[in-house]
């Protein structure tokens, strides 16, 4: 899975170039990056997954898919405004036009691409990984492992000035998995924050 | 886990984050992964000839407070996706006048108040950076602690120079070019007006080497440090189950 890993991320670089500052061009190119980022990802998840699938069975057993979800998602909106509260309360807010200098249909698109990367490394992550290695190691050693990951993981798209703040999220995220016993809580605020980053440039 | 320890963990991780965005907030609003915001096509004051006339430049007018006479730690960028400028002062970088409580930052694209040197081009706008008080006056920079200016380059190949209209011509600064980005800075002893000089066609270099091979390197990194987790993550799980009950 590691080895996985590495080889999605430079999949990744190798199609969306050099490093960046969360503003990687415009056209297809990273929307394909993006794109085959996410897939990479899932599939790894997937196999992942078939290698403690007990251990996710076990996770699964412990209440109805229904009411997970639902606790989740809310966790997952509490999740989201932690994460855009704090850029909102620090620093003036800049509304940028983007939409309007860029080919219509153009924020569909990244918004599904966006969304979809983002649950693919909670699927990843928060899920699989974060089972494995609490299952091995402990629950404060899963939070701190997958945000050390996620951390890294961001330094060659974004830079490595974002890892103190990636290690804070991650470590945000994590707690989201713990508190609401399921990885759709990191995985919506995470796809939510990302989203936002739109209205908030 | 206990609600108690829940509840523990969750104060943490808030608090953590609070403190990060304090000490360490990102000049942009981050995003913690996806494809990157689209980046936006320069925005011209005076678009050159073949380029659209989009979007005017966007400028920024921010008034900032003072407190006991001392200028604060301030960044700004203007509102493009990415910002085409942005402007940087350390703590006490200004020479606050006595009592002035309030100041007023403003950055804006100015038509080139001069044309540039033989051999360069001027790649993207001029930018007019000023702070002035309440009433209008100037307010000077006291030197020492730093201030900058960013600017990000329009694209166009060659290794643009960060320059300073001076006397009535362009001085060029030393410049320090960041990797990977498109954006280059220099810090800067008054304000004024700033642009960014292109050695014009066949004079310049494309870029710095290592600029190329960075994504490899960090991505080299961070799978032998992915590498080394797991393989410690897997001999600690055997040594568990090894363990007589």
């Amino acid at each position: 899975m590691v080895i996985g890993l590495g080889l999605a991320l430079a999949l990744r670089l190798d199609i969306a170039g050099g490093v960046g500052v969360g503003h990687v061009g415009s056209g297809s190119r990273p929307i394909a990056s993006g794109l085959m980022f996410a897939l990479a990802l899932l599939g790894l998840a997937g196999a992942g997954a078939g290698g403690f699938a007990d251990r996710t069975r076990q996770l699964s057993d412990r209440a109805p898919v229904r009411t997970r979800m639902g606790a989740g998602l809310v966790w997952g909106l509490v999740g989201a405004a932690v994460l855009v509260a704090f850029p909102l309360a620090l620093r003036p807010l800049q509304t940028a036009a983007l939409g309007a200098s860029l080919p219509s249909g153009y924020f569909a698109v990244w918004a599904a691409v966006v969304s979809l990367v983002a649950v693919a490394e909670e699927v990843l992550l928060r899920g699989v990984l974060f089972a494995a290695i609490d299952e091995a190691l402990g629950t404060a050693t899963a939070v701190s492992l997958t945000a050390i990951a996620f951390a890294l993981l961001h330094v060659p798209l974004y830079g490595p000035g974002v890892v103190l703040l990636d290690l804070a999220v991650g470590i945000w995220l994590g707690t989201l998995r713990v508190v609401s016993g399921s990885v759709v809580a990191p995985a919506s605020a995470h796809a939510l924050a990302d989203l936002a980053a739109w209205w908030l440039v | 886990v206990s609600v108690r320890a829940r509840a523990g963990l969750a104060a943490l991780a808030i608090a953590l984050l609070a403190l990060v965005w304090l000490v360490a907030a990102p000049s942009r609003i981050p995003l913690y992964d996806g494809i990157g915001l689209p980046q936006e096509p320069y925005r011209y004051l005076q678009p050159p000839k073949g380029q659209p006339s989009g979007l005017p430049p966007s400028s920024i007018h921010r008034p900032l407070v003072i407190s006991n006479g001392i200028s604060p730690v301030y960044k700004v960028g203007t509102s493009e996706s990415p910002p085409q400028t942005y402007y940087f002062m350390q703590y006490g970088a200004l020479r606050i006048p006595p009592g002035v409580h309030t100041i007023v930052l403003d950055v804006k694209a100015v038509p080139p108040p001069g044309p540039a040197p033989s051999a360069n081009l001027i790649d993207g706008n001029v930018y007019r950076y000023a702070v002035t008080t309440p009433s209008g006056a100037p307010v000077p920079l006291r030197g020492g602690p730093k201030v900058s200016v960013e600017l990000r380059g329009t694209g166009a190949s060659g290794s643009p120079t960060v320059a300073q209209f001076v006397g009535g011509s362009w001085k060029k600064l030393p410049t320090l070019v960041l990797l990977g980005e498109n954006y280059y800075l220099a810090n800067v002893h008054s304000l004024g007006d700033f642009t960014l000089l292109l050695p014009a066609k066949g004079a310049g270099s494309s870029g710095s080497g290592i600029g190329g091979a960075l994504p490899l390197i960090i991505a080299s990194v961070v799978l032998v440090l992915l590498a080394v987790a797991a393989i410690l993550l897997i001999r600690l799980t055997r040594s568990r189950a090894q363990r007589p009950a």
